[in-house]
């Protein structure tokens, strides 16, 4: 009797829980194609106007050329810099590999606004006054502990005699890398990359303070245009991402499986 | 079988390994025999599996050669050796099907697409499973992978085999069947193979000869029959088959060959030289103890019948031989003596061994 | 300690492939937090001073800033809690496509920026929104009523960004549970509602502390939905470090501001640690 009720309660809350979470994505989706500038529901007709306004938008292009630049830079970047910090991690029986492992992937668990005055200061204090050098190093701080996390995992789980394999097969060690370690870590590489990225390409309180009047990322655009100006031409440039990030998880399924992609990303 | 690899002769001199304070291999010499079946048998710790990624070029020794058909192989880097490797968790590759795992190291080696399914398809149908050659890994049984991985290191014709606890992960029943299968395969294919297993049954069944490790060093390399029967030390006695002991001192030697030892149960002839007054441990094989009638005669020892335990055509019998001592007696299935008892036995005198004592 | 370390080839290499990624730490993220410190305790000429830091603590209107931080944390917490923990298990529960499409449905608000989905609440909220629409459609309410701007939206919105970061670290925990404990617990004559309180919710205590870290570390440094749902005059850490910093010009204030935040979320990361090794 209580079992039943107790996997019902576990039913409506998923349930509930996944509208709830589905809802505001469906309202910028419909009010994206709503034909007036008020955030109707389309009720009348759909219209694609709002669309064709998003590349006209005040500084649009220069803002997601910025925000792709620094996200698929630092992205990169992290995925070298985290994958041999992992390896270090996993094969180098170091002491203190579990404090180092926790320190990779600390700056996830800090308030993103103290590590953006943080950083405003440090780089005043050496003179780093430009703002495109100064994202990139930023956001190598928001990227790297994503691509920490998910490569220590997936590492965790990765067979090292798979390397070993290769080599009686006639590889060289770099050749059993490339060949075997860096194909069977794919899934990883595919979950760290999707999460390390959106976290950068999505990142407001860390680029807020580093940005200057004319380097602006998307982000903060987005929130000065909701600010100035709203309308549904946000929801359209919303819908936009959204249709991208559904593509790659339906890419990411495939490929990795969601319920691996869930584990190893918390 | 026309598949057959060009089967190497196999020489290891004096190879030594040390990991920080330890010594994991000790000096070993070995000699394999091209065509020959050989097994590492030991504890884990022994170096076994050390001397195994030796010659494969997955560890490299501190000291000593190995060579394989006269050529020195010992600093050569593993890909440059043409070892094949079949590994205890079988290590398929997670994102190749069955086909591009045995595919791997032809095509690394450059070989022709052309020739390549074909080689692949032969090895396929040698272990039987070219039925699944488009599966993904993932989707086999433990027997299938284990065939999977035999066919991956076979494809690129290896001067040598190494089976690294090959077998190990599989059940008891698939394991001894897949023992005979592999045995008679690479019999056929007229393979140098190298076993490494702490499964006594395996070395037992798979082997010409056994190396029986411990503690980095080989204490015995016979073919099966004399390691059970004519273990040369204690420890290969002890590690080989099961074992029945008694611990005494020299007392007499009443000719060269043949000494007499003070035991709890008595006086005991066996044949081998020490001196008087040597700590010596004898022992037989439970199998070797017969009942006897009466308390008297030659190398006759009594005790208190303990357990009996009764395997079908065998019982086990643990007897008490005085002050607590217990001896492993295996006779025929039916015809143990109730227990409490006390009975009489044979020790023999050909079949019985003597080392020295090693806690004297 | 480092030369033993360098002596073994092995362990040199994986210093090398450490070294980097550690460096880069040190450089970009300890020290800059550790040089927060002094800047909160400098004064406009210089030398050393407080008077920051008593301002913070000392002035009510800056405590109820901290209060407001907390509460707005804590309620965020316990809600995405009262909801996350019951649905973890509901993902459990499915199979095959629909965990499949659940899954998405999780990851999807994920990948959406906070911009937009706080965006989206605005539009949600209004007065002539959907949520006002549906309440008077189920006659809870006869006229609109005001809701963005208002605690309650604020919640509502928070927990709606928050949630999967309640549901996927207790889901990832209770999926190693074996379902067999469970049965093995009835087996011995557990109840079921005693089953779960004895066996599977402390299996799980690992998970809802995780969720529970992650969610108030979220929350009570969350910057843009405060801003978006209850605008200007709602005060909350953060948005106190951003004024300090990019409007009143008085960093070493922000510095402090941000001592605080930092200090809070320290607090809940090493808790957090301490009750997971304590767990069982």
């Amino acid at each position: 009797m209580s079992r039943g009720i107790g996997i019902a309660l576990a039913w409506i809350s998923i349930l509930a829980a996944v509208l709830f979470l589905v809802a505001p994505l469906a309202v910028i989706v419909a009010t994206s194609f709503s034909p007036t500038p008020v955030f109707d529901l389309p009720s009348g007709g759909l219209s694609l106007r709002w669309y064709d306004r998003i590349g006209r938008l005040d500084g649009f292009w220069p803002a997601l050329w910025l925000s792709l630049q620094i996200g698929l830079l630092s992205t990169m970047l992290s995925l070298v810099l985290g994958t041999l910090a992992a390896i270090g991690i996993q094969r180098g029986r170091l002491p203190g590999a579990n404090a180092l492992g926790a320190l990779l992937v600390s700056p996830l668990m800090l308030p993103g606004l103290v590590l953006g005055i943080a950083l405003l200061q440090g780089f005043r204090m050496v003179g780093l006054t430009a703002a495109w050098p100064a994202l990139l190093l930023a956001h190598l701080l928001i990227t790297l502990p994503y691509v920490a996390r998910t490569m220590l995992a997936g590492l965790a789980r990765f067979d090292f005699t798979l390397v070993e394999a290769a080599r009686t097969l006639g590889c060289t060690f770099p050749g059993a890398v490339v060949r075997v370690m860096l194909p069977a870590l794919a899934p990883s590489f595919f979950t760290a990359t999707f999460f390390a990225f959106l976290a950068s390409f999505d990142n407001y309180p860390i680029s807020i303070f580093l940005t200057d009047a004319r380097t602006k990322t998307l982000p903060i655009k987005m929130l000065q245009y909701i600010e100035e100006a709203p309308d549904p031409t946000l929801a359209a440039l919303s819908t936009v991402i959204l249709a991208a990030t559904i593509l790659l998880l339906v890419l990411g399924d495939k490929f990795v499986g969601l319920n691996r992609m869930a584990g190893t990303s918390d | 079988m026309s598949a057959a690899p060009a089967a190497a002769h196999l020489d290891i001199r004096d190879v030594g390994k040390r990991f920080g304070a330890t010594t994991v291999l000790d000096g070993i010499t070995l000699s394999v025999a091209a065509g020959e079946l050989i097994t590492l048998l030991g504890p884990s710790g022994c170096g076994k599996t050390t001397l195994l990624r030796a010659i494969a070029g997955l560890a490299l020794p501190d000291s000593g050669t190995v060579t394989v058909a006269g050529r020195d192989i010992t600093r050569l880097p593993p890909h440059k050796r043409h070892v094949g490797v079949v590994f205890q968790n079988y290590a398929l590759f997670p994102h190749l099907s069955v086909r591009g795992n045995v595919a791997f190291g032809l095509r690394v080696h450059g070989k022709p697409k052309t020739e390549i399914d074909g080689i692949v398809d032969r090895y396929l149908g040698l272990v039987k499973l070219a039925h699944l050659a488009e599966r993904p890994v993932s989707a086999l049984s433990g027997g299938q992978q284990q065939r999977v991985a035999l066919a991956r290191a076979l494809a690129v014709e290896p001067t040598i085999m190494l089976f690294d606890e090959a077998l190990s992960a599989l059940d008891r029943k698939l394991r001894e069947s897949m023992q005979v299968e592999l045995r008679q395969l690479l019999r056929d294919i007229g393979a140098t193979a190298i076993f490494v297993t702490h499964d006594q049954d395996e070395a037992l069944t798979m082997s010409d000869r056994i190396a029986v490790m411990n503690g980095g060093r080989i204490e015995q390399c016979a073919d099966p029959k004399t390691v059970y029967a004519a273990p040369a030390t204690l420890f290969a006695l002890d590690f080989v088959g099961l074992s029945s002991k008694l611990t005494g001192r020299v007392v007499e030697v009443p000719q060269r060959g043949t000494i007499i030892v003070e035991t709890v149960a008595g006086r005991l002839t066996a044949r081998a030289n020490f001196a008087v007054g040597s700590p010596v441990v004898l022992a037989t094989r439970p199998e070797y103890l017969a009942l006897s009638d009466t308390a008297t005669g030659e190398n006759v020892i009594s005790g208190r019948l303990h357990t009996t335990v009764f395997h079908g055509s065998r019982s086990m019998l643990h007897v008490d031989i005085g002050s607590g001592t217990p001896l492993a007696v295996e006779i025929s299935g039916l015809d143990a003596p109730p227990a409490g008892n006390t009975i009489h036995l044979r020790w023999p005198v050909e079949t019985g061994y003597v080392y020295p004592d090693p806690s004297a | 300690m480092i030369a033993a370390l360098l002596a073994n080839r092995e362990k040199r290499i994986a210093l090398a492939f450490l070294a980097p990624a550690v460096l880069l730490l040190l450089v970009l993220f300890v020290l800059p937090l550790l040089l927060l410190l002094p800047a909160s305790i400098r004064g406009a000429d210089g030398s050393f001073t407080l008077a920051a830091y008593a301002r913070l603590l000392g002035e009510s209107y800056y405590l109820g800033i901290i209060w407001n931080s907390l509460k707005f944390a804590s309620l965020t917490t316990l809600f995405a809690f009262l909801i996350g923990y019951p649905a973890a298990f509901g993902l459990l529960y499915a199979r095959g496509w629909l965990r499949s499409l659940l899954l998405i449905c999780l990851f999807l608000p994920l990948s959406v920026g906070v911009i937009v989905k706080a965006f989206a609440w605005t539009v949600l909220l209004r007065r002539d929104g959907l949520v006002n629409a549906a309440l008077q459609l189920l006659g809870i309410i006869d006229e609109p009523i005001r809701l963005i701007f208002t605690e309650p939206a604020l919640i509502i919105g928070a927990v709606n960004i928050f949630l999967p970061f309640m549901i996927l670290p207790v889901y990832a925990v209770v999926a190693q549970i074996d379902r067999r404990l469970g049965e093995a617990a009835a087996t011995l004559g557990a109840p079921p509602l005693t089953a779960f309180l004895r066996v599977i919710f402390p299996l799980s205590l690992p998970g809802i502390i995780a969720g529970t870290a992650l969610v108030f570390a979220l929350a009570v440094s969350a910057y843009v939905v405060p801003t978006l749902l209850m605008g200007e005059r709602y005060q909350t850490l953060p948005t106190l470090i951003t004024k300090a910093f990019l409007l009143a010009r008085d960093p070493a204030f922000g510095a402090v501001a941000g001592m605080a935040l930092l200090v809070i979320a320290l607090s809940v990361v090493l808790l957090s640690t301490r009750l997971n090794r304590s767990a069982p």
